[in-house]
Parts: structure tokens; sequence; C-alpha cells
């Protein structure tokens, strides 16, 4: 059969599924499958345009990988007398503390990688209106008017975010009231690349497998970024690793 | 165009071998399909969302041959969802309310790993789902290590503390394939049970496009996905009117 344009999303879910038998036909070599023994944790935004194994061109095994809104994540921190308390945005979320803990100490990853993306809706709902109307309208695609109610839209504005993305997203939230009041959509993005980097390295389970008696053999965190407009990633030149001082990331965010 | 395998390659230089395979996968993209990048970087439109688990073995774009722009994706251990959890909450409220997708599939896998912990030894294909050297009882004090007997250590306890009670609720005998079957149908229950999905569904004003959500098994031995069948409508009744006590999960905390 001709290779039809994959481009097109599937309009069914059973074109969906066809498109998984043939795959599975044409990749019958992988199977079966093994246990998994992948030598890197991939920290990504659930954006389906940053789909982890597809633009690495990763065959499956090779990545363990977990995808929130804003590639956010909530770890139990380490030394947890740091934690800051009056901080509500600062709380564990089970959900990606698990997401990590899991690939270092049971299945022994030797990287982790945070990768955040141009365009990142998430983040653009994070900068307050006013600021840097171009940079956020590049990251919506819906427009809030002529919508019947039952007509999905995107949010632009924080407050305006239902309760629950509010809770996920506060961290972003934070970090922009704590960037530079002219600082744009994309720059945002970045620095919260490199915040999520900073939080994984201070989780406990990190802590303890760099300095303390906790399992795994993680060599390092790196932050990096995918380009939606070209799908190149960019390694942003941030990393961190045992040998990084830990008073360059062992702080709590609201002292800086 | 299906995703051509990576070769294996040595631990050392993994990141470089990524970041090359993406310059090289990057650069052939634009040459079979011009434009492609600058249409979908313009806005994302998937039509489903993905919530499955993180094992590196299955990534849900490469075993459904999509292209990037097609599946919005939510991946964490054993693919649970929970109506307290603003992780997985954010995630869905997202795709329905503000992207619109049609569909939402929860995705389990054979040999899952957070299952098999929550099961007894005597269940036949617990020990599948390990890697033995990682479960193996001689090991060096550092060595990472996946715990095969429940309880696991925190905050993994805490994580599959509802998919333990699942597994101690089914009959026996018991085994991973049951459990994870089982979660796969609860985690669907979940996803409708949310304010998101219940307030599309039966309210006049819940925005959205969704039609149905869904539950599917992945096969690691053979690629394949399965249907589990459990798949519920806009259209269909509700499986548990509201305000009966079984609307909620039966395990919300």
């Amino acid at each position: 059969m001709s290779d039809c344009n994959h481009t097109v999303p599937p309009e069914t879910l059973q074109q969906l599924l066809s498109r998984n038998r043939q795959w599975a036909e044409e990749n019958s070599g992988l199977f079966p499958q093994a246990s998994q023994t992948p030598p890197v944790l991939w920290i990504g935004c659930s954006d389906s345009r940053v789909p982890e194994s597809v633009v690495t061109q990763s065959s499956p095994g090779q990545i363990f990988t977990t995808r929130t809104i804003a590639n956010v994540v909530k770890p139990t921190l380490w030394p947890e007398h740091l934690f800051d308390e009056d901080s509500p945005s600062e709380g564990v979320d089970t959900n990606s503390d698990s997401a990590i803990f899991f690939p270092v100490a049971a299945l022994g990853v030797h990287h982790i990688v945070v990768v955040g993306h141009t365009r990142c809706g998430g983040v653009a709902a994070c900068v307050p209106d006013g600021r840097d109307e171009e940079g956020k309208a590049r990251a919506f695609n819906a427009v809030k008017s002529d919508c019947s109610a039952k007509d999905p839209v995107e949010e632009r504005l924080y407050d305006q975010l239902p309760r629950t993305m509010q809770k996920w997203l506060k961290p972003v939230r934070d970090l922009v009231d704590r960037l530079p009041s002219d600082t744009r959509v994309e720059e945002v993005i970045v620095q919260n690349v490199l915040e999520q980097v900073r939080t994984v390295a201070r989780s406990t389970v990190v802590q303890k497998c760099w300095f303390e008696d906790g399992r795994g053999c993680l060599e390092s965190i790196h932050g990096w970024e995918y380009d939606v407009e070209s799908g190149e990633l960019k390694d942003l030149g941030f990393s961190i690793t045992k040998e990084t001082p830990r008073e360059e990331y062992l702080q709590v965010p609201l002292s800086a | 165009m299906s995703v051509p395998l990576a070769s294996a390659f040595p631990l050392t230089g993994t990141l470089d071998q990524l970041k090359k395979q993406n310059a090289e996968w990057a650069r052939r993209m634009e040459e079979r399909y011009p434009g492609f990048f600058a249409w979908t970087s313009k806005a994302q439109h998937p039509r489903v969302l993905w919530i499955g688990c993180s094992d590196s073995r299955v990534p849900e774009s490469v075993i459904m041959n999509c292209f990037p722009g097609q599946i919005f994706t939510h991946r964490n251990i054993a693919g649970i969802v929970k109506l307290d959890d603003p992780n997985s909450m954010s995630v869905i409220t997202y795709a329905v309310a503000e992207l619109g997708v049609e569909h939402i599939v929860v995705v389990g896998h054979t040999n899952c790993g957070g299952a098999a912990v929550c099961l007894a030894e005597d269940a036949h294909d617990k020990m599948h789902a390990f890697n033995p050297q990682k479960a193996a009882h001689e090991y060096a004090p550092k060595d990472a290590r996946e715990t095969v007997t429940w309880p696991p250590p925190a905050p993994l306890d805490t994580w599959l503390a509802d998919l333990r009670a699942l597994a101690e609720s089914l009959p026996e005998p018991r085994s991973v394939l049951e459990l994870v079957k089982a979660n796969v149908r609860e985690q669907v229950l979940n996803v409708i049970n949310s304010d998101v999905v219940r307030s599309h569904w039966y309210t006049p004003t819940g925005k959205g496009h969704l039609k149905g959500v869904h539950g599917w098994l992945y096969q690691l031995d053979n690629g394949l996905i399965q249907d589990l069948e459990c798949s519920v409508y806009a259209s269909s009744p509700h499986p548990f009117p509201h305000g009966h006590p079984l609307s909620e999960s039966v395990h919300e905390a």
C-alpha cells in the first residue's frame, strides 16, 4: 500500500489502530520485547508536537518518559528543612515524584533531560496580560470570540485557568513573578526548563543517589529545548552533576 | 512513514547520539514533508489524548505510527489518573476543554512493573515484569534495584496504593495481565468522573469535542494494541449517575 499521508491525523480510532498494526508488522524484529534498561529519563511537555522517541528516532526501550503540562515536576526535595512552607506551589506531586524516583533508583538511568519547547501554551498562560502579546499569541491557537458555549477555548490568562491547572502551574507563575517584568514568553520557557533541572537535582532521590546511601547511577541532569518550528533539539548548556557545587541549586527559589 | 529504528548505541555519548539522531530526523522531515514544521508550529490540533505508562517500551507516537501534533500525551508510572492529582487532571482538563481532543485512550501494557509489585509472589506472570539483573537478591548497596514485593519504597507506595487495593479486590488466581486490564478499566472511569469530562458531557456548557474514552492494552510480545472494549461515549448513559456512591472512583482518597 502506498505510504498514506501520515501528516493528516487519523479520522477515527480504527485508523489509529490500523497504523499500530502496520507498525507492529514492519517492526516485528523488535518483539517480544525484553525488560527495559533505558539509559535516559525524559521529562517533557504533554504537547502533542514533542513525542520524545519520534523526534530522537529512538526505538522503544531507550527513553523512560514522563510528560506533563509545561514539563513541570514536583518531587520530594532534599533536605526537607529547606522546603519553603509558605509557598503552596512547592507541594509534592506523587505522580511526578514517582516518575523520577523509579527510573533513577530502580532502573538506573544515567541521564535525565528536562525538555521544554517553543510556543508552550502552559508557560504562556502564566505571563500576565500586557506583556509580550506577540509571544503569547504565538503560543495559542484558539480565538476567544465567536465560540459557542461548548467550543474548547485556550485560556490565555492564569487567573482564568481552571483551578486544577492554576495549582499545577503555580511554580511557573511564581517564576514569572521573580523574573524581570519585561521577560518575554520564550525566555520564561527557557528559565522554566532551568528551574525544573534545579528541582530535579534537589530531589530526594537524586541527592541520596549522589551524596548519601541512595540507589542509582545517575550521572547528570540537562536542560534542553525543542524548537517546534524546526524540529530541532537545542542543548541549553545547563547541566547539573554530582560535581556541581550544591549551593548553586540547593536554595529556596524565593530567596533569590 | 514508520519511524526507523535507532541502532543500539553505547551508553557513553548517549545524549550526543540522541541529539545527532534528532538533527538527522529534523532534516529528513523537512525534505520529505516541506512546510510540516511551519504548519504544526502554529498550533497543535491533536485529536487524541493518550494516558499511558512511562515505561520506555511504550512510546505512544512510535507504536501508533503518528506524527508530531497528533497525540497529546501524559505518561506516568502505571498510567494512573487520580481525581485529586493536579498533574494528570491538568492534562485532561487542557486536552478536553482547551484543545478539544475527540478521544481519550487509557493504555496499559503487559509486564508492567508498577502492577507487578502490587501482586503476591504466586502471580504466575509477576517476574516477567522485572529485569532479572535489577531485581536480583545479590546486589551492591548503590545498585539500582527494582522492588519485587509490596511495599515498594516511597513515593511508589503512595502512588500505587489504589492499584494495590485494586489488586487485592481481584479474584484468585491473580496475574499482572488481569490487574493491568482492571487498572485500565478503572482509569477509564476516573477519566469520565473528572470535572472536565463530567461537565462537558452532562451539563449544557462544559467545553470540548470529546466523543469517547477508551481502554487499550499494549502487548510487549508483538507490538499490538488490543481494545479492551470498555469504551464510554458521550452518548452512553453515565455508568454511575452523579450522586451514586460509585460515581466517584471507589479508590478516591
